[in-house]
């Protein structure tokens, strides 16, 4: 799963351009569609500010019971 | 959801392609609307902002008001700083694409078109009859839709296109407006080399007074997360330190061959949706206009007792192919041989340039010189120019 950094993000588009899973969607910032997004990372190497960051589907899981 | 009036066109894409095609669609009487997913469109601005006056001003007349600079000359800067600086004769223009979008866009509404700010069109579907475009609060039907989204071109993916770059077809780029002294007045400057930008270049467009703007792409598959904007800032950093550094922004260019087909059904893809961008240069601008304008045009002609016949869409691809297609192919072929370029063999190249006469450059004496050294390259020139 991907994680936005929205005070980084620009709102360029590239990322969604990239997308092979059709999982990122650019409107005001960018949205992950996490039933689709299959982790590839290459929205994360992509990004020319840095503004994506890849989150392990483990850690995501640990985190959800306690959030 | 609130379901709108019905349009004959819909244009998604608030950019140069979109809005021409917008413009050409109304002035041959059809009702079109225009989105865009910002609530300024056209800002902020995505680019270099330079362009070559015969294929701009073909499709829109070029306002002096627009005007930041004349570029008189071409300087390549070498990876090891070995520079060749070329004239340019053709009309090159460094113009203010915030003015000209805005004044653009107030064409398109003295044409008629609805425009329509603000509105994220999330996705395009095809009904009996119509096509619906959604936002998250409404809809919008029309008789054809055509997709000016950018890079992105994301809806095209909904309607059956397989629209996702490779990460070796497409630049992640940074760019700045930068206030410097040691800004080269009336030149556009490129920094060739893997340590300015892997598998891309830097480049310096001079924007009036000591202004540049300031950019750089890296390709795809030799980026990593963030890349662009720090090799952006520390080319900065170098070239002009302590320089004013304005308006950072990023993006991504298609850097592969367009899209075919560019119709389907009754949808058209145009400027970068349509991948349409020279991948030597890293112009856009005159293809989204022609591509745009065209489209625009046809789309207008192919309506039939208000109905829209999408047969006569396929014309759009025609003239498309005849006038840029086979050019920006091209373009694909030369970016991919450049890529393999090493910077030794880049700085053989620009030495040979300039040991030659001044005035007389020999193309064969350099191409000799170069690839003397480099034989690998002249088998892929050849194998390019078969």
């Amino acid at each position: 799963m991907v994680y936005v950094n929205e005070r980084a993000c620009d709102a360029c588009g590239t990322c969604v351009g990239v997308c092979p899973s059709d999982a990122l969607v650019l409107e005001r910032t960018i949205s992950v569609d996490s039933q689709k997004c299959t982790g590839c990372g290459i929205c994360v190497q992509i990004c020319p500010f840095g503004a994506l960051r890849d989150v392990p589907q483990e850690t995501t899981a640990a985190k959800e019971p306690h959030a | 959801m609130n379901t709108s009036r019905h349009y004959d066109i819909a244009v998604i894409g608030g950019g140069p392609a979109g809005i021409v095609a917008a413009t050409h669609a109304a002035r041959l009487g059809r009702t079109v609307c225009l989105f865009d997913r910002k609530e300024k469109p056209g800002y902020p601005v995505r680019c270099g902002e330079a362009i070559g006056l015969k294929g701009f001003s073909s499709v829109v007349d070029l306002n002096p008001a627009w005007i930041q600079s004349t570029i008189t000359s071409m300087k390549l800067v070498s990876p090891a700083g070995i520079c060749v600086t070329v004239p340019n004769d053709y009309g090159a223009y460094i113009i203010d694409r915030e003015k000209m979008e805005r004044d653009i866009t107030d064409d398109a509404i003295k044409a008629g078109v609805t425009v329509l700010p603000g509105i994220s069109i999330i996705s395009v579907s095809r009904t009996s009859g119509a096509y619906v475009s959604a936002s998250r609060t409404a809809e919008y039907s029309s008789g054809c839709v055509i997709l000016a989204e950018g890079v992105e071109s994301r809806l095209a993916r909904q309607l059956g296109w397989n629209t996702a770059l490779a990460p070796g077809d497409i630049h992640s780029c940074a760019f700045a407006r930068v206030n410097h002294a040691d800004v080269i007045p009336d030149t556009c400057v490129f920094y060739l080399g893997t340590s300015y930008a892997r598998g891309g270049y830097v480049w310096v467009f001079h924007r009036g007074g000591n202004v540049a703007n300031v950019g750089l792409g890296v390709l795809g598959s030799h980026c990593g997360p963030g890349m662009p904007k720090k090799l952006l800032l520390s080319f900065i950093n170098s070239k002009f330190p302590g320089a004013l550094v304005s308006e950072l922004h990023c993006g991504g260019v298609p850097m592969g061959k367009w899209i075919k087909p560019l119709v389907k059904d009754g949808v058209m893809l145009v400027g970068d949706a349509g991948h349409m961008v020279n991948c030597v240069s890293g112009a856009g601008i005159a293809y989204a206009l022609f591509s745009g304008k065209t489209a625009g045009a046809i789309a207008a002609q192919s309506f039939e007792n208000g109905a829209c016949r999408f047969e006569k869409l396929k014309e759009y691809q025609r003239q498309w192919a005849s006038h840029y297609g086979r050019q920006q192919l091209r373009s694909v072929s030369v970016k991919e041989i450049m890529v393999g370029f090493t910077d030794t063999f880049m700085d053989d190249m620009a030495r040979a340039v300039t040991k030659s006469k001044n005035g007389k450059m020999n193309i064969l004496r350099i191409f000799i010189r170069a690839f003397a050294r480099h034989p690998f390259h002249l088998w892929k020139v050849i194998q390019l120019l078969r």
